[in-house]
């Protein structure tokens, strides 16, 4: 008997071709993985926040206002002060400490700048930081800003994350003795110094400066120590004290 | 000359012990891909949704110089989310598995990192006032060692049930 044809189950249990596909989009998603990479490399590295802008004694990309500007005398320490104006501890700090440290600052015994970091815009889910950061540049170009920065923490909302509105931003213009409010009402609705407040949480952010508040005396950063952080938050006229152990350092 | 006996094609009772176990594997997978895909995926369009704060949080390790932390935290999330679809849908399973388990290892290396260092990781002001607050490390530690056995057992036994690996290659 002739044997059975066996051609169509021969055909059928040939292994089938491994296919091709897995490997086509193994390879199209690591190369886009690359491409991502190198793309976001290069983009950071063409920061333009480097070069952003503020108002006047402002060091540019974001680098601090400088209060009282040639006032510090020869040799004095360089004192950072990073802070969030929504952040309840650098409300604190600024109780406890504000005064001394304004006046030291105008005295000349201290080369004073401040940081307004916006972080907490994010923790928060608002805009308040950033447009509170932002009215207080827009102080300085009238040279309010001590006064602005005091007047913004006196207002300080009970409840984390109310924020501030551009309405009582504005409306604290006269407590800070601005003398052109129209100038300075348009600033703040504008937004005009949005890009400097950016840079200025980016040059935080790349200065290592990762809470507030943040006092950093030439170089040395009093948040690593937990008795000095809490000493500068709870006890009124302690930054003397502070500012001599850190500047002998 | 003919067969005189039909030989059948499966030999039967011997088998059965071995597919019960496999089939019981294949849904320990399928429960596997679930829970590490969802985790992945949610975990990456959060992520995702805010760049920024993803980017800061990876410079807080400081472990990464910043423009390289940078760059993981913009691109990281979106490997994430890759991971989440194909092993929710069990597509290309081992492979997605190879970089759920890079990225989880990394994470707890991260961790432990920041942990012996004393570096506390958290981003914020802290309102009863105080620069260091107790970070969960030891928490965020067990989270990420039992994430790595889900995708751990999918690396090494990639095969699930209800995969699309099964409907598209099997």
């Amino acid at each position: 008997m002739p044997r059975p044809d066996a051609s169509e189950k021969l055909a059928a249990s040939k292994p089938k071709q491994p296919s091709k596909a897995p490997l086509i989009v193994a390879i199209v998603l690591v190369v886009a993985l690359i491409a991502g990479g190198a793309f976001a490399l290069f983009k950071s590295q063409s920061g333009g926040w480097e070069e952003a802008t503020g108002p006047q004694n402002s060091a540019a990309g974001g680098d601090g206002i400088t209060l009282y500007p040639g006032k510090a005398k020869e040799g004095a320490p360089e004192v950072k002060i990073y802070e969030d104006f929504q952040c309840p501890v650098c409300h604190e700090m600024e109780k406890a400490n504000g005064k001394q440290i304004l006046q030291m600052a105008a005295d000349g015994d201290i080369k004073l700048s401040f940081h307004m970091m916006s972080f907490l815009d994010g923790n928060l889910n608002n805009t308040a930081s950033h447009d509170a950061a932002n009215a207080a540049f827009c102080a300085t170009d009238q040279n309010r800003f001590p006064q602005y920065h005091k007047a913004v923490y006196d207002n300080q909302p009970e409840k984390e994350g109310d924020g501030y509105t551009k309405e009582l931003l504005k409306s604290l213009a006269p407590k800070a003795g601005i003398k052109d409010t129209a100038a300075f009402d348009k600033c703040v609705d504008d937004d005009k110094y949005s890009d400097y407040v950016e840079a200025t949480q980016k040059k935080s952010d790349k200065d290592g400066v990762r809470g507030t508040p943040t006092v950093i005396i030439d170089g040395k950063s009093t948040a690593d120590d937990e008795a000095t952080f809490q000493k500068l938050v709870q006890t009124p006229n302690s930054f003397k004290s502070v500012l001599e152990e850190y500047s002998k350092k | 000359m003919t067969r005189t006996e039909h030989t059948p094609d499966v030999v039967a009772d011997g088998d059965t012990g071995a597919s019960r176990r496999t089939l019981v594997m294949d849904w320990i997978g399928l429960a596997c891909r679930l829970i590490f895909g969802g985790v992945m995926l949610w975990a990456g369009v959060t992520k995702a949704m805010e760049i920024e704060v993803t980017q800061r949080a990876t410079q807080a390790f400081e472990i990464l110089p910043y423009d390289l932390a940078n760059v993981w935290g913009m691109l990281m999330p979106f490997v994430e989310i890759v991971v989440g679809v194909f092993l929710l849908t069990g597509f290309m399973t081992r492979f997605a598995a190879v970089f759920g388990t890079l990225l989880m290892v990394a994470f707890i290396i991260g961790i432990i990192s920041v942990w012996v260092r004393g570096i506390s990781i958290d981003c914020g002001c802290f309102g009863g006032g105080g620069a260091v607050t107790d970070p969960s490390y030891g928490m965020d530690l067990a989270r990420d060692v039992a994430l790595l056995a889900l995708v751990g057992w999918l690396l090494v036994r990639p095969r699930t049930a209800l995969s699309l690996d099964r409907k598209l290659f099997a």
